[in-house]
């Protein structure tokens, strides 16, 4: 590895500009969308439900005068919905009728239309409220508490995320590049001729690379920390001894897409598909555990970062401790062990055994 | 241009045709992975198997608290477990075991019969802010129907009518989330395979000297480069676009409403793109490591700012100026343009013409650094 200082200081460089990346750039939410807004009726109470779109502090209204066409903005995406307002919106509602306000929404970008079609009946019903009698309040009063994490701040979330996705992304790619060009060039097989035992030589490399990685891991740890003023609530044993692991697991399953995966170009491919999609996309990170539908339902429990994330999760948010991570500790020991079996065995062939 | 570089040209194209068709397993290798990887990913993610697991505790115990149940059990997105104390449920949600939690108190009944407003308590697992805040509106957008349907039966005749608000989704009104995943994930696979397979191809060529060859013929090194895109672009377009395309219409019936020229015109660009990182990339990086490291960091910021999957809207202002030059976000409106809204070049034109733009500034920043190598 020190062969290539500048592996090493991209391997030691791009996880922290990947993580703040990761962690900054995504809002909790889309803001900022545009509606286009066709007031037909021009009344007090058209204008009044204007009114309630502008204060949804997610839309951006853009005004439309009778007779020109929504749709050619919806087709180049430039607004994410249109609303019309008919004629007679308010004579109609105030002689007792039920009025229907229009609202189109471009249904390309499925989280911006889920947001507008959300905010349809938002808005309707906070201008409903608006016109609601003295007194009138609803028989049933909702109080929702949002435990864990109140503010529902977004780095509370992302930043960890990040740290976890990042550890899965660079760790088993370095640990893959240096057993798959170890085994291309004969060095595997050369360790025979030494008194080194299969055993020993994998216990020694994956404890050379692990380092190498938890050093990374403690980096990125600081970075967020001091970054992101995050204040872990949980109890930090847990954490630390799953970050032990789950590095060591990571550069295990790394290791094994090194010895199994012939060429040094595919084995980067696997690490990369490792890292990029499996963990990125079914840890429940980027979208939640139960989209894997059924009968996948288990994959997202056969990666070590969805372990992972739910330890760093009770460090960084939920504070349970041992007693709601145990489990999770237990799967990534398993799980790395089982990457080292297949590890072991690949490399006492290589090295001539049996 | 002479006849001369012309017929030079023809024989590179020729050359790197020979290449292909010495190794098939150059193009299609990434061709099947990508097209697998696409299906699959598509497939197991499949937000339209949502689910909130939610626990209910009813201390009231009374025809009131069962009827606000029946609301619940009656939307098909919870999961009800029912737990017969709020510590049982608190434990539960601590655990991770339920999303959210609702607790009807035993007052709830007595409230309900005098009129007065009836509290509930939802608790609601924000771990995930973005989760947090679609069950949150879910577990109280139930008791908000609910309190319509008991107002609107209840209320004293008024003078006021009702504005209600009638939503009409265009282009994917099924909110079919295969569809969005499968257009979304196109582009960034072709990224993550074209950039990698012509890098790869380049870097070999530098690490065993072929680059140096290339010096001792009359051959321009954008001349190579040229012959190099125009033979990928032919190559990939049938085998990586092509391809999956007709695979997704026919698993995921994801829909083909624009012009197929449209869509080949926008991919040839996104296409000539993707090359040209690869090339700059194993241009400017020492080593095959330093090389897949940069393209793995880069196709995940692109992917990122891209509004394939986080919507534009979702970034921060900061973030916002960057999908511009971004060849994968204008690759994205043009897919979804073409093949989801029936739109065409005249209506994306903007895209279209960035497109080349990006995938020239590209072609041309990676033919200088070439040539610079080359001599």
């Amino acid at each position: 590895m020190r062969h290539d200082v500048t592996v090493v200081a991209l391997f030691l460089l791009l996880p922290f500009v990947q993580i703040y990346a990761w962690s900054t750039s995504p809002s909790l939410v889309p803001y900022g969308l545009t509606v286009v807004v066709q007031d037909l009726d021009r009344t007090p109470l058209s204008q009044l439900y204007t009114e309630g779109i502008r204060a949804a502090l997610s839309y951006e209204v853009i005004p439309l005068a009778p007779g020109e066409r929504y749709e050619p903005l919806l087709d180049r995406s430039e607004a994410r919905g249109a609303v019309v307002i008919p004629e007679n919106f308010q004579r109609d509602f105030y002689t007792g009728k039920t009025v229907e306000v229009q609202w189109v929404i471009e249904g390309t970008q499925l989280k911006n239309a889920g947001k507008v079609k959300s905010g349809a009946a938002g808005v309707t019903n906070y201008v409903m409220s608006q016109l609601r009698p003295p007194g009138g309040s609803p028989p049933i009063q909702p109080k929702v508490r949002f435990w864990f994490n109140p503010g529902k701040e977004g780095y509370n979330y992302y930043a960890p995320g990040s740290f976890v996705i990042g550890i899965a992304l660079f760790t088993p790619l370095m640990a893959a590049l240096a057993f798959s060009r170890e085994r291309a060039k004969g060095a595997t097989a050369r360790a025979f001729t030494s008194d080194i035992n299969p055993l020993e030589f994998v216990i020694g490399k994956i404890a050379a690379y692990s380092l190498v990685g938890l050093v990374q891991a403690a980096l990125c740890f600081v970075f967020i920390i001091e970054v992101f003023q995050l204040e872990p609530v949980g109890e930090f044993s847990p954490f630390l001894c799953a970050t032990v692991i789950y590095t060591i697991c990571n550069v295990t399953v790394g290791a094994l897409i090194g010895v199994q995966v012939a060429g040094e170009v595919s084995a980067i491919g696997m690490a990369k598909t490792y890292g990029g999609v499996l963990t990125f996309v079914f840890s429940g990170h980027l979208f939640p555990l139960t989209h894997t539908p059924y009968p996948f339902g288990w994959l997202p429990g056969i990666l070590p970062a969805t372990h992972y994330h739910f330890i760093v999760r009770d460090y960084f948010q939920r504070a349970v401790g041992w007693r709601g991570v145990w489990d999770d500790t237990a799967i990534l020991i398993g799980l790395t062990l089982v990457a080292f079996f297949f590890v072991w065995r690949k490399i006492r062939k290589l090295m001539g055994g049996v | 241009m002479t006849g001369l570089a012309y017929l030079r040209l023809w024989v590179i194209f020729r050359k790197e045709f020979a290449v292909v068709r010495n190794s098939p397993g150059v193009v299609l290798k990434p061709a099947v992975t990508l097209t697998i990887a696409l299906m699959a990913v598509v497939y197991l993610v499949d937000s339209d198997n949502d689910t909130v697991r939610l626990g209910i505790v009813d201390e009231s115990r009374s025809e009131y608290s069962r009827d606000l149940q029946s609301r619940y059990e009656a939307a098909l997105v919870f999961e009800i477990t029912k737990y017969d104390s709020a510590a049982g449920l608190n434990k539960a949600i601590e655990l991770a075991e339920i999303d959210a939690g609702v607790i009807i108190p035993a007052d709830f009944a007595a409230d309900r019969g005098a009129g007065r407003p009836a509290p509930v308590q939802v608790i609601v697992d924000s771990t995930s802010p973005s989760n947090g805040s679609t069950v949150g509106s879910y577990a109280a957008g139930v008791i908000n129907d609910y309190n319509r349907t008991l107002t609107s039966s209840s209320a004293p005749p008024t003078r006021r009518g009702q504005i209600t608000a009638r939503s009409t989704v265009l282009h994917n009104a099924a909110f079919i989330s295969r569809w969005y995943l499968f257009t979304g994930l196109l582009g960034i696979l072709w990224l993550a395979n074209v950039s990698q397979t012509v890098g790869v191809l380049v870097m070999k060529e530098k690490e065993q000297g072929v680059l140096d060859l290339w010096r001792t013929t009359a051959a321009r090194p954008w001349e190579i480069l040229f012959g190099r895109t125009l033979t990928y672009v032919a190559m990939f377009l049938p085998a990586a676009c092509v391809v999956p395309l007709v695979a997704g219409q026919l698993v995921y019936g994801v829909p083909m409403r624009g012009s197929m020229f449209d869509l080949l015109l926008g991919a040839t660009l996104f296409l000539i793109c993707a090359l040209s990182i690869g090339t700059l990339f194993a241009v400017i990086c020492g080593s095959m490591r330093q090389m897949m490291m940069l393209l793995l960091f880069t196709t995940s910021w692109q992917t990122l700012m891209s509004g394939a999957f986080t919507p534009v809207e979702a970034l921060q202002d900061w973030a916002r100026p960057l999908v511009f030059f971004n060849p994968l976000g204008h690759w994205v409106v043009i897919i979804r343009g073409v093949m989801l809204k029936g739109v065409g070049i005249e209506t994306l034109m903007p895209h279209y013409l960035s497109l080349l733009g990006l995938g020239t500034a590209l072609f041309i920043l990676s033919a200088w650094l070439y040539q610079k190598q080359a001599r």
